[in-house]
């Protein structure tokens, strides 16, 4: 009864843990520079990070589906580069968690970087660290549970995704049918059960993530 | 200007502007004195290259800081600097920290580890983590760190500010020691005219973002025109050497660079370089050389000026072989000696302090 269904799980741990590996590339140094800079535009930056917080997925997804289209500006482009849409496929799939999931690695990390503060850096400038230097041995140390937070929330939110998904990745088999999709159909089937069985993975992994959060973050305050 | 080291630089950060030129020594510690928001650290920072939008020309040891086309970063500058709140990395331990300038250095250390640890009493410190110790241990380590980073010149802000007078007297010896040896220049930034006093050989006084008064600590104390003079509680530096030892009494004499000898308490590593300090209060003159007085130090001297007057009193300044004594007598005294510029009289030194008591 289960094993059809561990398609879906690993495939969607894959898809989680490939993001997450992304967004923390990605978000390290746009967090930095949102925590650093004095820019102007600073502001509108942090409202586009932070879009897809309060944006319906399926708006998200609407526009994912027409950006992503091989008539879309960013589909057909991949299309020319290397012959594959960027719809209802697994790669279109990790393109989408990034941009979703992103608010929820960034803003973490942001807030890290920004109570590192500038004083310890010019301390490492003043000591003959080059600035990368000093961000590997200064400020990533520091953002420690920083990082942990944007670990946990970035891998947690991947793997719930629901909308998004649907929208421009679909259901198919192995390659873009995720767990809360495949939740989704046992459910429509009336198969209850294995809904179920999903469900429960499901829930528990989203409780243990979030207990592991706050217990990371009780021991900074201690 | 021609001089090796030089320092120029001008900068404008919020609404305040900060417009200083003066010469770095190449040896010896340079204060640099002014009341809060005079732009002292602001002036320091501009040295360490922490300010990026400062103009102006540094020259350093031959070596090009800041001109018109660049500025160099501040790890290129080989600088190391302690903060008034010693920025200690938090997630290192104090040896973690201690090595982080060294892993970091171009040159070979000129410090022997061991030794300055010993010296600034860290050694049992290495393993502990900056939020277990005291401000004052904490100052310590930040100096020890900056100095085996193995600088060219070291920019001292306030590095006692933060602390509470038990700190202070706990720090004030190594600094004292660390003006003793160091054989590098020292940018020492303070509010404290105490402090500049002790440590400092030359000192620059800021003031609205302008240097307005530059020269040796000595003459900074006792000359008229000099904003360091203080009228209430004068006093006058002098470095001296000891250069005889009177066992039999426990005396030491000390020859000042001009050549007036002078005796203090306490028996003194002969050849050793102390700092002597003498208010003003407890120099009082007599026409005759009293003989029959229990004042050791008793020096014929010209009266040079009269740096300041109240109702009752005038502050006077004296020199012996070029070494200028400040004196506060009465009016009254004043008048009965009848007194005039370049008039000859002993000047009888009731107390003088020794700075540098290390031992």
């Amino acid at each position: 009864m289960l094993l059809p269904d561990l398609g879906p799980l690993l495939l969607t741990v894959k898809l989680a843990f490939i993001s997450t590996s992304v967004l923390i590339v990605i978000g390290t140094p746009v967090a930095w520079w949102l925590a650093t800079t004095r820019c102007r535009i600073k502001p509108f930056a942090e409202a586009i990070v932070a879009l897809p917080i309060v944006l319906p997925p399926t708006v998200m997804g609407f526009y994912l589906l027409i950006l992503f289209s091989p008539q879309g500006a960013l589909g057909s482009f991949w299309y020319e580069l290397s012959g594959q849409a960027l719809t209802f496929n697994f790669f279109g799939l990790v393109v989408a968690s990034v941009l979703y999931s992103l608010p929820f690695v960034v803003q973490p990390l942001q807030s890290a970087f920004e109570s590192v503060g500038k004083d310890l850096m010019e301390a490492a400038y003043t000591l003959g660290a080059k600035p990368l230097d000093a961000f590997f041995s200064v400020a990533v140390p520091l953002a420690k549970r920083g990082y942990l937070t944007a670990i946990v929330l970035g891998f947690s939110h991947t793997l719930g995704e629901f909308g998004v998904v649907l929208m421009i990745g679909g259901n198919i088999p192995g390659e873009t049918r995720l767990i809360s999709i495949a939740i989704y159909d046992h459910v429509e089937s009336l198969e209850y059960a294995q809904a179920h069985t999903l469900s429960l993975i499901l829930l528990a992994f989203a409780f243990v993530s979030m207990l592991l959060m706050y217990l990371i973050n009780q021991r900074s305050k201690a | 200007m021609t001089a090796a080291n030089y320092c120029s630089v001008q900068l404008i950060k919020d609404g305040f502007e900060l417009n200083a030129e003066f010469e770095i020594p190449q040896k010896g510690v340079l204060g640099i004195f002014g009341h809060s928001g005079s732009g002292k650290t602001t002036l320091l920072r501009c040295l360490a290259g922490l300010e990026d939008k400062a103009s102006g020309r540094i020259i350093f040891n031959d070596c090009e800081w800041l001109n018109d086309k660049k500025s160099l970063s501040s790890q290129q500058r080989n600088i190391a600097y302690v903060f008034q709140d010693s920025r200690l990395f938090p997630h290192l331990t104090v040896l973690k920290n201690l090595q982080y300038g060294v892993k970091r250095s171009a040159s070979e250390l000129q410090y022997n580890w061991d030794s300055l640890l010993q010296l600034l009493n860290i050694e049992n410190l290495l393993e502990r983590k900056p939020e277990t110790l005291s401000g004052g241990e904490k100052q310590r380590v930040a100096i020890a760190r900056s100095l085996l980073k193995n600088p060219q010149l070291l920019l001292m802000d306030e590095p006692m500010a933060s602390l509470d007078a038990a700190h202070k007297n706990e720090i004030i010896p190594y600094l004292e020691t660390l003006h003793e040896t160091l054989n590098i220049p020292l940018v020492y930034v303070s509010h404290s005219l105490q402090e500049v006093s002790r440590f400092c050989d030359r000192v620059l006084v800021l003031e609205s973002g302008k240097v307005i008064y530059s020269d040796t600590v000595s003459k900074a104390l006792s000359s008229a025109d000099s904003p360091l003079l203080k009228t209430q509680n004068a006093v006058a530096v002098f470095d001296a050497v000891v250069s005889e030892l009177d066992a039999e009494f426990c005396l030491s004499s000390l020859i000042t660079d001009n050549g007036t000898v002078l005796q203090v308490k306490g028996l003194h590593e002969a050849g050793r370089k102390l700092r002597l300090r003498i208010n003003a209060a407890d120099v009082s003159l007599s026409k005759s050389r009293v003989v029959d007085s229990s004042i050791l130090n008793i020096l014929l001297a010209k009266v040079v000026a009269v740096v300041d007057e109240t109702d009752s009193e005038v502050l006077l300044q004296l020199s012996v072989n070029e070494d200028i004594f400040l004196s506060r007598i009465s009016k009254k005294s004043f008048s009965l000696l009848n007194l005039t510029i370049d008039s000859d009289i002993f000047i009888q030194i009731k107390g003088v302090v020794l700075q540098s008591l290390l031992d």
